[in-house]
């Protein structure tokens, strides 16, 4: 029988053996690698990150519908792997937690093309894919539009700038562009990152993906600005701090408190104590912004800025003119958050 | 056989050579290299130890690691700082560290040996996001008090379009600041935001106190064992030389920038256009010049040696760092007629130091412990261990002014065949105060021995000089010098600034061109 099969398989594809490692900074090592058609492909996916992350296969052209299909799974997700039920799903793998893998084994198709691969847990898709070659050459990777940006720059491995190697959450006071001098970059799981500004008390802006080279200001003696990776999706403007109470007071920065490795920020307007944490949304691209206002008899507004180009929400409060307005009680504890809007 | 001949040979001149060498500081001190973490940038920012015995020591790209010297094991305690330039341990699980924004306390809550609270205790000083406003310090007195240094900018680079704190400059305005000839206007080195060229107190409350004006470049504060603050400072525009300074409140320290955040300045007043003679009325002169090429050219940090004589015959002196040579200096201080003034003379060099000698911390052991960094400039990186061996090296130990002389005292006793009058050789010159940026040595003469006298059992020598002046470094080489033991002198050159006479005549009009 085996012997048959060979017989009417006159010319056998090279098989395909490979393993695909998944980064932090969403991204999976191995951004496109070539299959004959028909041949044996063995993928071995590792998870290297701190987040959960699959690789599922599509039909040419249909990474980004995917993506957005499984995104909508909303609470059946989990258990679906996150890959939702379309034929422009080939093959996919179960969504791995850090430290496992998984060794997906499959035919490359018939025809040729350029079939995308992508994890589609949620919030990943955007920026965590890669491209398997099937019967055509590899383009030029400075030109190939079928892989992120990151990938096309060639900076395939991350600067290793510490010791410790690669983490999340990170933070660096550092040199940002649009901020003052005194500057706070963030990046947060989940391939958030975003800026916020210890001379003005204020969230300056939002960007997913990869976090920030460092290098224009590390490289001497800090004569540059640190160069923002990843996609800005968000910018506060002119929009500023919390106020306290109907006295325009500026807000006195002092200091934050690590909470599982991310700064929740102390600061302090009109001689009332806020303390605002910044926390990484699940299963969208966006954030929380936390604040607690403890000991406070005022009127609180938070000027949220632009809010219409995002998905903006808040837990309490009365939203107008691009103020959010809350009463001593409900800004006690309250939250709004911002994500990219589907 | 013609090999092992040769090679006979060979070994005999290499310890010929070892047996002519010089008396050197490796006769007497050993140094060691500290090995680091793996992936660190190990440029040092600041160097304490905790009561404990763990140093901890803070790094260009923001780290703050606690270092355990005896099982040679380094553990990160906080990051995410922004170019640390000065740590103080307060106790195991506290340190004040001094970065580019802020005066920061960082503690370790959960006692896990990794900081989670970052307070600014304070950040109430101005930022134009220029390169060149690092920030020093900070300098703890006896009684808890916080002395932090703030750089000037450089017109190397423009202001940023966002700043910190309130604009102020004479000169230009901020507009201005984007117009392509910002430079000539600014001034070399410009104080457009509070308290840039400052030394600034700031009470265990976060209670602020301009302290005094008129630095440049003060990377380095620290006190001396009797609570008196010394700042150096870094040759350049208003710095014929690189110096050190005795900072007591309310003085005026010569670079001019400053003086817009002074309460009293006229608004309005460009303080570069003011006449250098008022300025000069106005300003302290160094303690100690370090001439630039021979002495230092980038000071770093004092620090005092509080061993009780576990490093050596130096007890109470003030050791700085050099950055863009292998190199400590040592400090030797004398008052004369109320003010500070003194000789510098080289410590260490070479034999195994590295450049960029810019942070230091003795530890319980008597050991010096020295970091060092470069930020892209002349320097070096990483961090050394300095030890005495015991033996006793022969070096000038103190250096007083007389009315017509200098009472000079080794460190043991000298042959009692040396000839002064051939040995040593005096020469005086001077360091023109003014706008233009460093200054040559001016009025170089050589200053003729009239008369010399040994005391103390031959460790002191009085040498009579035919010109005694203020405003003048004198310098001192020694040519060879031998111990009634036989050593010989490590260090042979020693430069003293001569501010005031003993009789507190301090006119040196010449300092100032007409």
């Amino acid at each position: 029988m085996l012997a048959l099969t060979f017989a009417f398989s006159p010319i056998q594809a090279e098989p395909v053996r490979l393993t695909i490692k998944a980064r932090p900074g969403l991204q999976y090592d191995i951004f496109r690698f070539e299959a004959k058609p028909n041949a044996f492909v063995e993928i071995n996916l590792v998870n290297e990150d701190d987040m959960a992350h699959n690789l599922v296969i599509t039909k040419p052209g249909q990474r980004l519908n995917v993506a957005n299909a499984a995104l909508s799974l909303g609470v059946e997700g989990d258990a679906k792997n996150w890959v939702p039920d379309l034929d422009s799903v080939l093959f996919s793998t179960p969504v791995l937690k850090p430290d496992s893998s998984h060794l997906l084994k499959f035919k490359a198709p018939e025809i040729s093309g350029v079939y995308p691969y992508v994890c589609t847990f949620p919030g990943h898709g955007l920026l965590m894919y890669g491209a398997m070659y099937v019967g055509m050459p590899l383009p030029d990777l400075a030109k190939d539009m079928n892989l992120p940006e990151l990938a096309r720059r060639g900076d395939l491995k991350q600067k290793q700038l510490h010791a410790w190697g690669i983490k999340r959450p990170l933070m660096y006071r550092i040199f940002m562009p649009n901020a003052s001098p005194a500057a706070i970059a963030v990046s947060l799981k989940h391939g958030q990152n975003y800026c916020w500004d210890a001379a003005q008390c204020r969230l300056r802006y939002l960007w997913y993906g990869d976090f920030i080279d460092p290098w224009p200001v590390w490289r001497g003696n800090g004569n540059g600005l640190a160069k923002v990776l990843g996609t800005k999706y968000w910018e506060a403007g002119s929009a500023g701090a919390v106020q306290v109470g109907n006295i325009e007071s500026t807000a006195n920065f002092l200091g934050y408190k690590k909470i599982d490795g991310q700064p929740e920020f102390h600061y302090r307007v009109n001689n009332v104590d806020v303390y605002e944490l910044i926390t990484p949304l699940h299963s969208v691209i966006g954030v929380q912004r936390s604040f607690r206002i403890p000991n406070n008899k005022q009127l609180v507004s938070l000027p949220v800025g632009s809010v219409s180009q995002v998905s903006f929400k808040y837990s309490a409060g009365k939203l107008k003119d691009g103020v959010l307005t809350l009463n001593a009680e409900e800004a006690a504890a309250f939250s709004v958050s911002i994500g990219l809007k589907q | 056989m013609k090999y092992t001949k040769y090679f006979l040979a060979s070994v005999l001149s290499f310890i010929a050579v070892i047996g002519l060498r010089a008396a050197g500081i490796s006769d007497y001190y050993s140094i060691d290299n500290i090995s680091m973490p793996k992936g660190l940038d190990s440029q040092v920012g600041g160097l304490d130890f905790m009561p404990d015995g763990r140093l901890v020591a803070c790094f260009h790209r923001g780290e703050v690691y606690t270092y355990h010297p005896k099982k040679n094991e380094w553990k990160l305690f906080a990051d995410g700082l922004q170019e640390p330039l000065g740590i103080c341990a307060i106790n195991d699980r506290e340190v004040v560290v001094m970065q580019r924004p802020e005066l920061t306390k960082i503690t370790d809550l959960n006692g896990d040996g990794e900081a989670d609270h970052y307070q600014a205790v304070f950040d109430d000083f101005g930022m134009t996001g220029n390169y060149h406003e690092f920030a020093f310090g900070p300098a703890k007195d006896s009684i808890g008090n916080f002395y932090i240094g703030m750089n000037l900018a450089s017109n190397g680079a423009s202001i940023r379009p966002e700043l910190r704190g309130e604009f102020r400059h004479y000169g230009i305005s901020r507009e201005n600041f984007k117009s392509k000839n910002y430079k000539s206007l600014s001034g070399r080195m410009y104080a457009a935001t509070p308290y840039r060229g400052w030394v600034l107190k700031i009470s265990k409350e976060g209670k602020m106190t301009p302290f005094a004006p008129g630095f440049r470049s003060p990377n380095g504060l620290g006190f001396d064992l009797n609570d008196q603050l010394f700042v150096t400072d870094n040759q350049g525009d208003w710095l014929g030389t690189s110096k050190l300074y005795h900072v007591q409140h309310d003085r005026f320290y010569g670079h001019p920038a400053s003086l817009t955040w002074t309460d009293d300045w006229q608004a309005g007043r460009n303080p570069l256009e003011v006449s250098v003679k008022e300025l000069d009325a106005k300003r302290t002169r160094a303690a100690v010049l370090f001439p630039q090429g021979l002495m230092a050219n980038s000071p770093t940090q004092p620090i005092p040696d509080s061993t009780e004589g576990k490093f050596g015959p130096f007890k109470g002196q003030l050791l700085v760092g050099e950055m863009n040579r292998s190199r400590i200096v040592r400090v030797i201080l004398d008052t004369v007629a109320g003010e500070i003034q003194g000789a510098c003379v080289p410590f260490y060099d070479n034999a195994g130091l590295s450049k960029g000698n810019h942070r230091f911390v003795f530890g319980d052991d008597g050991s010096l412990w020295v970091g060092q960094t470069h930020l892209s400039w002349a320097g070096g990186q990483g961090l050394q261990r300095i030890r005495w061996n015991g033996k006793m090296p022969l070096d000038i130990r103190s250096m007083e002014l007389l009315p017509n002389g200098f009472k000079i005292t080794f460190t043991k006793s000298l042959k009692k065949s040396t000839s002064v009058a051939e040995q040593f050789q005096f020469k005086r010159y001077y360091y023109e105060y003014r706008k233009a940026y460093g200054s040559p040595q001016y009025g170089i003469e050589k200053v003729k021995i009239i008369g010399s006298k040994r005391m103390n059992n031959d460790k002191t020598v009085m040498v009579y000089l035919d010109k005694v002046n203020p405003g003048f470094v004198y310098q001192l080489d020694i040519n060879k010098l031998v111990a009634e033991d036989n050593s010989a002198l490590v260090n042979s050159l020693v430069c003293y600034t001569l501010n005031r006479m003993p009789n507190g005549d301090d006119k040196a009009p010449h300092l100032v061109r007409n």
